[in-house]
């Protein structure tokens, strides 16, 4: 049981390192905190000018619907109400012509293509609402399918909790190793009679433990900070948090093997795992992506760790559900692992 | 009884043989000593007796253990102060010696026993629970040569270990090997130094390209190059012209250029004197000192390749 001197010398040393710890757990919990409450409550109206031209009483009723679903700001001419939206100062300004009441002149919509996002929503909703006034269409019914509160941490907690598991294992795991090869310390471990898979197996499980730290405080935090719900079983959630960070252990191993100095593995780590990140659907869903993008994010193990982890928290799905994520993020696990050990340097 | 039996032992890198078919036997109790300039195929020996570094031919047994089929045998036999200090420096120096300790499986109270003995002979008790990044060099050192000490093993290798320090730590470190040997311990030494050599070992085995070309204690080793006196010149700027007029001198047996000057090795130092300075003086060098004396162990090494150690 030699190897546990070596995991507790590990977590000796990364204890007293503070700006390891701040990266390991304040950063990650800051972000958690940050996008969690900016996600959180309504997302309040879009601002848009409203400028009506036609004074007849369908007008009226009109730009009253439009008051509902807008935040609308009154101006008197066409001309005023595009100029503020050239300035940037709203996303988009409506035009009543006259002639509206009498289906003789449409509705002018003049909006800022830099805001595409908003944009579109405006046009969206002005389509609808214009529709549904004229009578076209019937009013929506919304039924949600859950019948459960949307809870942006369900979806932050476990998104940071990936990407931050990927980044201080790959980053912390590369540099252990790279610090100790600088020191002379490599070579003085091997020339103790301790085997090979020894002296790994005492320092990838000081990396694994970690992981296991980070992800128990993030998710309670959630829990019990931010009454996160947990629908599914959170043994669940424990299998696939272990799953991601046996990868993260994988990736620094596999990193310390072909960079060098610690700037070098932190750089590489932080290149692999922030588009992975942002491409898999940890910051955002990758609904938001255009199509095939989205198909990308399908082959990287950020967007199986995410789906598997989503599934679980907000839909309570069980393990037969979540399967084929599980082995495709499990499939990833072999693969970096095994990859890392073969490719891991003994010579200095 | 000997503690390390070395048999045509060689080590091939890319087709040259930085050690070329070794044969070696240190006794137990023994300071040894390995001398050579850099790349003489020191520093490969070692690391093949330390058994990180398999051999291309040959074996060697160490306390009775093959370095080839008991690698983890050999490692608990012997103990290794690396030139370079190799400490971690976030852990206090008495982290630093239990884990080293406890890699080497020892435990509990033996273990503080031996780390206590071991901060106060490098004299570093008052400092025991310091962080190591704390420490003077001078202190590292100390520390780093203490580490290799914690398992008590039977064998030390210490690799250049007084390179880079002054006179006097210098004279510290050789008062701790010898203390070291007085306790029981067998060191195998590598050095440039030749005087360290001279002053510490029991015998010296002098390297050179792989080779082991001499093999004796330094007294014996003095004795074989003759009856051979040194002249030894201070002077800097000399000319290449100067070295091969020298050199043709009757009476001169080697001639060298030092970092310092020049040596001169003659059977009739006193007798030639006189012609050696004319020689000097007429290419315009200015002498800064001359003396005469008695052969060192360096110019054993010169006699057997017409270098010196620093070439």
């Amino acid at each position: 049981m030699r190897f546990l001197t070596i995991t507790v010398k590990e977590l000796r040393l990364w204890m007293r390192d503070r700006h390891a710890l701040f990266f390991t757990f304040a950063l990650p919990l800051l972000f958690i905190t940050v996008f969690g409450l900016a996600f959180s409550g309504d997302m309040g109206k879009i601002d848009v000018i409203v400028v009506q031209e036609d004074d007849s009483p369908l007008a009226d009723n009109y730009v009253f619907a439009l008051n509902v679903v807008f935040d609308v700001t009154r101006a008197d001419s066409a001309a005023a109400a595009e100029n503020d939206v050239l300035d940037g100062e709203k996303v988009a300004a409506i035009i009543v012509p006259e002639g509206f009441s009498e289906n003789a002149a449409p509705v002018r919509l003049i909006y800022d293509e830099t805001k595409q996002e908003i944009s579109s929503i405006v046009m969206r909703t002005l389509e609808g609402v214009t529709m549904g006034f004229l009578g076209q269409q019937p009013p929506i019914s919304a039924e949600s399918v859950s019948g459960k509160q949307l809870d942006p941490f369900q979806f932050i907690v476990p998104g940071m909790a990936v990407m931050f598991v990927l980044m201080i294992g790959g980053i912390g795991g590369a540099e252990s190793t790279i610090k100790e090869r600088d020191k002379g310390t490599f070579k003085r471990n091997l020339l103790a009679p301790i085997g090979r898979a020894s002296y790994l197996a005492g320092k990838l499980l000081s990396h694994f433990l970690i992981g296991c730290m980070q992800l128990a405080v993030f998710f309670g935090v959630g829990i019990l900070l931010f009454g996160m719900s947990v629908y599914g079983s959170l043994l669940l959630v424990a299998l696939i948090g272990a799953l991601v960070i046996i990868l993260a252990v994988g990736l620094g191993l596999l990193v310390s093997s072909f960079v060098h100095s610690q700037e070098g593995a932190s750089s590489a780590v932080m290149a692999l795992v922030l588009p992975m990140s942002a491409l898999g659907g940890l910051w955002f869903s990758i609904e938001m992506m255009p199509g095939y993008m989205q198909s990308i994010a399908q082959i990287l193990p950020t967007y199986h760790a995410q789906n598997a982890f989503t599934a679980v928290i907000m839909r309570g799905k069980d393990l037969a559900a979540i399967a084929p994520s599980v082995l495709a993020l499990a499939g990833f696990v072999i693969a970096v692992l095994v990859a890392g050990l073969l490719l891991f340097k003994w010579e200095e | 009884m000997a503690i390390v039996e070395i048999q045509g032992l060689t080590k091939v890198f890319n087709g040259r043989k930085a050690v070329d078919d070794i044969n070696l036997t240190i006794e137990k109790g023994e300071i040894f000593g390995l001398l050579g300039p850099n790349g003489a195929g020191k520093t490969t020996t070692i690391a093949m007796l330390s058994t990180i570094l398999p051999p291309t031919k040959g074996t060697a047994t160490v306390d009775g253990c093959d370095i080839r089929r008991q690698p983890k045998e050999v490692r608990r036999v012997i103990g290794i102060v690396p030139q370079d200090v190799a400490l971690y420096d976030d852990l206090t120096a008495a982290e630093n010696l239990a884990y080293f300790g406890k890699l080497y499986g020892a435990v509990g109270e033996r273990l503080k026993k031996r780390t206590d003995e071991l901060l106060r002979l490098v004299q570093l008790k008052d400092r025991t629970k310091d962080r190591v990044k704390s420490f003077s060099s001078g202190m590292k050192d100390r520390l780093n040569l203490a580490v290799g000490l914690i398992h008590e093993p039977r064998l030390l290798f210490l690799d250049e270990p007084t390179t880079g320090l002054d006179p006097q730590a210098r004279q510290a470190v050789w008062e701790m090997i010898k203390k070291l040997q007085a306790e029981g311990a067998s060191i195998l030494l590598t050095t440039h130094y030749m005087e360290e050599a001279d002053y510490l070992c029991d015998r010296v085995a002098i390297m050179d390209d792989g080779k082991i070309i001499a093999l004796d204690s330094p007294a014996v080793l003095k004795k074989s190059i003759g009856k051979l006196e040194v002249i030894e010149v201070k002077a800097t700027g000399i000319p290449r012209t100067l070295l091969a007029k020298l050199r043709k001198l009757r009476g001169v047996k080697e001639v060298v250029q030092t970092s310092e000057g020049l040596r001169l090795l003659s059977p009739t130092a006193d007798a030639i004197l006189g012609q050696v300075v004319g020689l000097i003086t007429s290419k315009k060098v200015r002498i800064d000192s001359l003396n005469v004396a008695q052969p060192a162990l360096e110019d054993v090494f010169i006699k057997l390749t017409g270098r010196t150690l620093k070439d």
